[in-house]
């Protein structure tokens, strides 16, 4: 592992010069590795999309900024946007009928945070089913917000949406998610 | 906004479905040296970037030079021949609402009592026919909510009322007729040859559900989600149980008709070169599954596929 600093790295780069680069991959080649894989099941694709990551990075260096977010959130911020391309190419976004009943349905911050928080083994299972289903940038919300446990202002960055659309995008999956359980269970 | 959610369930559910990420292939680094090696430098990139500018400006001038040729050659043609730009709404003659009295659209209902035993409406062809599928495109234009509604419809002046405002009432809008959006896809198929497909989206299997699905190619000349657009611009947004959700990709609009007590949802995606246009209308209250749009788009995609193999082989 190289022993430089993120600046250090960020300036080789700039630079063209090679040692920058194997330092930047060799530092977040398994960060940026392991959010593409969680999204791409296959390992080879991911394993590109993360080459992808780094080289587009490498071309954009100029645009990155330290004052908005570390060296590590804007490599993330390029392979969520090459892994939500490649998952669109993969396969086309379906908005389901049901999703257009998300808004229906009345349910307060706290009640949804009670029926998400029940501790029942069926339940966490059905949440797993589920999560399947949802659209890919939703289900990516979800990973980088309750798995990765990022603050939303970072996801903000990572996903170009700002905090407080992205804020309401998250209750609407949270409420989206509740409604596929309430209808698993009446069936 | 920095609130946290505890979700605990949807944290744990999280946690098992990621509990085996995949780590970082081993001989990573060593394929990546040799893409690193073969990239093309930044150079080539910026001079790609520096030619795709000046193509740009290029085309519009190109552009802009042809439509001020074509302004001052055929000053005729801007007022009247079909035109597949939405710039050039104001420009053609738009239909005029027609307001029909109410025996004559007793011909066209079928009565609730027959929606309620479970048959499904079988639409008789309007009188009025709705705009022709090779009519031009007309952009939205807002319905003059302010002005009284009987005068809007009396009058027939209003150029911004459409002919889907095809009754007058003491209601707070005019009565448009959802079952126009069928009419008019109806119409558009058969002039570009797509045949209509029956699907069944009702489990039990309900008779009062009637879903249909066309497969549109996803070509310009027709330029389905346009002309969709427009036809979901013809209802106030105020119709009951409007809602319309669209992007380049898919299209979202529902209706709801009161006076029939019928529910209407269309749906089109685009997919590999085409366009799936699904059609449903249910009586309120019915449950309508969208699983069958996706079972149909799966058998069609999985055909697509074991066919071009099998010309492959």
């Amino acid at each position: 592992m190289s022993d430089l600093t993120e600046t250090e790295i960020v300036e080789a780069v700039r630079r063209g010069r090679r040692e920058g680069q194997t330092a930047m991959v060799g530092r977040y080649a398994q960060l940026v590795f392991a959010m593409i894989a969680r999204q791409v099941p296959d390992t080879l694709d991911a394993e590109e999309l993360t080459q992808d990551t780094f080289l587009r990075a490498f071309d954009h260096i100029d645009s990155y900024d330290a004052h908005k977010a570390s060296l590590s959130t804007w490599l993330c911020r390029i392979a969520y946007r090459l892994t939500l391309d490649f998952l669109k190419r993969r396969r086309p976004v379906i908005v389901s009928i049901e999703d257009s009943k998300v808004w229906q349905t009345d349910i307060s911050d706290e009640q949804l945070e009670a029926e998400l928080s029940t501790g029942r083994e069926e339940r966490i299972e059905q949440l797993q089913e589920v999560m399947d289903d949802l659209p890919d940038d939703e289900r990516m919300l979800l990973t980088l917000y309750y798995f990765e446990d990022r603050p939303l202002t970072e996801i903000a960055y990572t996903t170009g949406i700002e905090a407080k659309p992205l804020a309401n995008r998250l209750y609407r999956t949270r409420k989206k998610i509740f409604q596929k359980l309430k209808m698993k269970d009446e069936k | 906004m920095d609130k946290r959610y505890n979700d605990t369930d949807l944290r744990e559910a999280l946690h098992r479905k990621y509990a085996d990420t995949p780590q970082l292939p081993a001989d990573f680094m060593t394929k990546m040296e040799q893409r690193m090696d073969t990239k093309p430098v930044a150079k080539t990139r910026r001079l790609w970037a520096w030619l795709s500018a000046a193509a740009c400006i290029l085309l519009i001038i190109g552009i802009g030079l042809h439509v001020q040729f074509e302004g001052a050659s055929h000053p005729i043609a801007q007022s009247g021949t079909p035109n597949q730009s939405i710039g050039h709404v104001q420009s053609f003659n738009r239909a005029r609402p027609v307001a029909q009295s109410d025996t004559s659209n007793q011909s066209k209902v079928l009565p609730n009592f027959l929606i309620g035993q479970g048959q499904s409406v079988n639409r008789v062809r309007p009188i009025h026919q709705p705009g022709r599928p090779n009519d031009p495109i007309e952009a939205c234009q807002p319905i003059n909510r302010d002005a009284p509604i009987e005068k809007q419809v009396m009058t027939d002046s209003d150029p911004d009322l459409h002919y889907a405002a095809a009754d007058l009432t003491k209601d707070t809008i005019p009565y448009q007729d959802p079952a126009r959006v069928d009419d008019y896809i109806f119409q558009l198929a058969e002039h570009h040859q797509v045949k209509q497909g029956q699907l069944t989206c009702s489990l039990p299997v309900d008779s009062s559900v009637v879903s249909s699905v066309y497969v549109f190619p996803d070509k310009d000349e027709i330029n389905l989600f346009s002309r969709l657009l427009q036809v979901a611009c013809w209802y106030d947004t105020k119709t009951s149980g409007y809602h319309l959700n669209f992007s380049q990709q898919q299209f979202f609009f529902e209706l709801k008709d009161m006076r029939r007590h019928l529910q209407y949802r269309w749906i089109a995606e685009r997919i590999n070169g085409r366009i799936l246009f699904y059609s449903t209308h249910a009586p309120l209250g019915i449950k309508v599954s969208s699983a069958c749009y996706q079972d149909y788009r799966n058998e069609l995609m999985y055909q697509n596929s074991f066919n071009s193999k099998t010309k492959k082989l």
